[in-house]
């Protein structure tokens, strides 16, 4: 029988059997892994389509404007007068009506 | 949307490609991680090659060089992955004689003898052509029979 004959008998084994539980969980988590990773880019990918221009197609109220013009109403009339007054007023004493430019001089 | 059958596939295949890569490796654990490595990263192709031989072998090398070097100081036989008979020639005499093989007759007598692919498949796998893989083979044979029938 020639070498080459003799040879073919032979084959490369190894036992892989201890393996197959430790290879096939590893491949289970990386299929999980690679499906969360899609959900993530498929969420991600609605955000930037739809919720962003969505959002930006909304117009949004003068908030700054609004929060201005309330507190400004919100304030007692007594407090406004006594904001306008060039004059700090002691608290207790008789109100004085502030004092116009010519007055002053 | 996995279109393996990984387990099938390392029912049928594990066996091979763990000892084609402890060859490459020489060494168990190593060519384990390397078997773990490839089933991971089969997790990402979509459909089955067309030449699955090739492809598993080509990858189960691929992964195999990539955690480890071939290491000479530990030899074939000492691997016990040549398994059958060749009428009065044994395992470990034939593998001693591979052993004594430059690195690269080896691989195509691993894959081409042992492995049971054609040159050309051969070449496929190591990146070659056909033709080196043929002459490369009829080189480690003319050693093989200085050693193996003196």
């Amino acid at each position: 029988m020639r070498l080459e004959e003799r040879m073919v008998s032979f084959r490369l084994v190894a036992p892989a059997q201890s393996l197959r539980a430790r290879v096939l969980e590893a491949v289970l988590r990386e299929r999980r892994e690679r499906r969360r990773w899609r959900w993530t880019w498929a969420v991600a990918v609605v955000v930037v389509a739809v919720a962003i221009p969505v959002n930006l197609s909304i117009k949004m109220p003068d908030i700054v404007a609004d929060q201005s013009r309330t507190s400004l109403e919100a304030w007692p009339g007594e407090l406004r007068e006594y904001v306008r007054s060039p004059i700090i007023v002691a608290a207790g004493s008789p109100r004085r009506t502030p004092r116009t430019l010519e007055e002053l001089r | 949307m996995e279109a393996w059958d990984l387990e099938a596939l390392f029912d049928a295949w594990a066996p091979r490609l763990l000892a084609y890569m402890m060859t490459m490796t020489r060494d168990r654990s190593k060519a384990e991680d390397a078997l773990q490595n490839l089933f991971v990263k089969l997790v990402a192709v979509k459909a089955e090659p067309q030449h699955l031989d090739v492809y598993l072998f080509r990858a189960a090398r691929n992964e195999a060089l990539r955690i480890s070097r071939r290491r000479p100081e530990r030899s074939l036989a000492d691997l016990e992955v040549l398994v059958g008979h060749g009428g009065s020639l044994g395992a470990l005499e034939l593998a001693d004689a591979i052993d004594q093989l430059p690195s690269d007759q080896q691989d195509v007598v691993l894959l081409h003898v042992f492995e049971g692919i054609t040159f050309r498949e051969t070449a496929e796998v190591l990146g070659i052509p056909p033709d080196t893989a043929a002459s490369r083979f009829r080189y480690a044979l003319e050693r093989l029979r200085g050693l193996l029938e003196p």
